[in-house]
């Protein structure tokens, strides 16, 4: 019976590997292929659109269940619901693909129990319900993109030079591909500036440790490790008297001949790339503060640092390497040291790792920048 | 208190069991609402009891905008219950964020507007430290945002008497009733 299961189940799910990125596209983010909007009824309340409240959003990006806020969210995998189980003090018997869409659609498990109020009833049209179970036929059972037996293969952008562990992690190499291959299990970009890698990150799944960027915002698969631009505008502000005025530049420095000399002058990186320092007015010297993620000539440090956070945190995984976990591992890092930059702490809600940035103050006679003040945070409002 | 808090630990496995009634009301002398300065998702500086809660029958919830399981189903149950409620004067819903690192106006704001929020739906944020006086003084914790109890307090303010700890999941039917019913009360008077 069982084995009878798992076979109808993988069937449907090998019919067509159309119908399962299309059912991964509605169990991860609520939508539908056709463009249409899938409404998920809430107990009691008005339906609201699926892509609120996606499969994935409780069951996890794996399927393998999460518990948040009293809610527990069974494992939804294939294998287990293949299997007859005993979900909180409900038990059931294994699934059938029938069974599944009016779990789905009605919200009764295979044993014809209702299931908790906090499962929504999705309103599915024959061809979602399909594509959606076609999924979760082989949910759990895809090899995880990049892990292989014995390696495990991670992405790099950036020129600066990042060399593999020699350890093994339960078994598995680490390996460091170049060149944007799409076969990894995770990367990271230690670029000056990682805005590609966090859209590549969102729209391909990829979880992305990311050392600098510039105005991309990091969601769910992209984690910045430095702060963002905004926590780096209100580090400089910080830097200064709170009673002097301060004038920020965040994209060159157009105008700072007309800047008040009696003020300071505040950068961010980016706007001190695009600035020309023979325009600064000599009168400037000393009053114009520039932020970076971190020391210049840390580089090379930074970016050993980023793949070390990442190697700790696989480490952390032990052989069961999932992306979702490797994504619950890196939200749970506390103030976790990094080499060359300041301590990176991410949260589900927040993917910079602080709101520190490394402030220096330009010499405009000596075209140089001092390393002084130095770190400097971003005051919480 | 205390006891209350244990009974929603309880529950942990059988939240359907107190879906749908109020789990308790605190007995005993009724605490105050912190006056704390909190943000609005408009941007404007409130303080919580005077500008929120003073005069009126108010349910407050507790979410955060990074939150994927739970908060929606307290976002689309405060927005039901807002439309089940209607127009009844002095009845307002307040979800106060207990991430207020994160959540700035704007991120609240963007998450309202996904369930429908209506004016009379106000969420804020502010400075850590109030927030959690704040949800100190309406019985729960900021702690750790990722392991919070779904939870609704009605404060009435007109009547005033023991607030209503509802489970966060309850049929907004049944919170539209409790808000009604004290609704009706303060029309009558």
């Amino acid at each position: 019976m069982l084995r009878a299961v798992l076979l109808a189940l993988a069937a449907l799910g090998a019919v067509s590997g159309d119908a399962v990125q299309r059912g991964r596209e509605i169990f991860t983010h609520g939508r539908a292929a056709s463009g249409a909007t899938i409404t998920a009824l809430v107990e009691g309340a008005a339906s609201i659109d699926a892509a609120l409240v996606p499969c994935a959003n409780c069951h996890g990006v794996d399927g393998r269940g999460t518990s948040e806020g009293g809610i527990r969210a069974p494992d939804i995998t294939a294998a287990a619901l293949a299997d007859a189980a005993t979900v909180g003090a409900r038990k059931r018997t294994a699934y059938t693909p029938a069974k599944l869409k009016r779990a789905i659609t009605l919200g009764f498990d295979a044993s014809g129990n209702a299931l908790d109020r906090a499962m929504p009833r999705f309103a599915l049209t024959a061809r979602d319900a399909e594509d959606l179970i076609a999924y979760l036929g082989v949910l759990g059972k895809e090899a995880e993109p990049g892990v292989a037996e014995h390696e495990i293969r991670i992405g790099v952008t950036g020129d600066v030079d990042v060399v593999a562990p020699q350890t093994r992690i339960y078994g598995r190499a680490i390996r460091l591909v170049r060149g944007g291959e799409s076969d990894v299990f995770a990367a990271i970009d230690v670029s000056p500036d990682g805005t590609a890698s966090i859209e590549r990150a969102e729209r391909e799944h990829v979880p992305t440790l990311v050392l600098n960027a510039a105005q991309a915002e990091p969601e769910k698969y992209a984690f910045v490790l430095t702060a963002s631009a905004a926590d780096a505008v209100a580090a400089l502000r910080a830097a200064v008297p709170a009673s002097t005025s301060a004038t920020t530049f965040t994209n060159g420095c157009a105008g700072i001949e007309r800047v008040d000399p009696a003020g300071f002058v505040l950068m961010t990186a980016g706007a001190a790339k695009r600035c020309d320092i023979a325009a600064i007015p000599p009168s400037l010297d000393r009053r114009v503060l520039v932020a970076a993620g971190y020391p210049p000539g840390n580089d090379g440090a930074a970016a050993a640092g980023a793949l070390a956070l990442l190697v700790g945190a696989l480490a952390d995984l032990g052989r069961d390497a999932t992306r979702a976990r490797l994504l619950t591992a890196l939200e749970a890092l506390r103030d976790a040291p990094v080499a060359g930059i300041a301590p990176v702490t991410w949260s589900p809600g927040r993917h910079f790792g602080t709101r520190r940035a490394w402030v220096m103050t330009l010499d405009v006679g000596a075209q140089r920048l001092l390393a002084a003040p130095g770190w400097s945070a971003a005051l919480t409002p | 208190m205390r006891r209350i808090t244990g009974m929603y630990k309880y529950t942990f496995f059988s939240l359907a069991l107190f879906c749908c009634a109020p789990l308790s009301a605190v007995a005993g002398d009724i605490p105050q609402v912190a006056d704390v300065e909190v943000v609005a998702q408009t941007g404007k500086t409130l303080h919580f009891y005077r500008d929120l809660v003073k005069g009126r029958v108010v349910a407050i919830n507790f979410v955060y905008t990074g939150c994927s399981s739970v908060c929606p189903l307290l976002g689309a149950n405060f927005a039901r219950a807002q439309t089940l409620v209607g127009d009844a004067p002095n009845v307002a819903f307040v979800s106060v964020s207990i991430d207020p690192a994160n959540d700035t106006p704007q991120r609240l704001e963007a998450w309202a507007a996904k369930f429908g929020a209506k004016p009379g739906w106000t969420l804020v944020t502010g400075a850590k430290a109030d927030i959690d006086a704040l949800a100190k003084s309406l019985g729960t914790t900021t702690a750790d945002p990722t392991s919070h109890t779904p939870l609704v307090v009605i404060v009435d303010d007109v009547h005033g008497g023991a607030w209503q700890r509802l489970n966060g999941l309850t049929d907004p039917a049944a919170l539209a009733k409790v808000l009604r019913a004290d609704a009706a009360r303060l029309a009558a008077r």
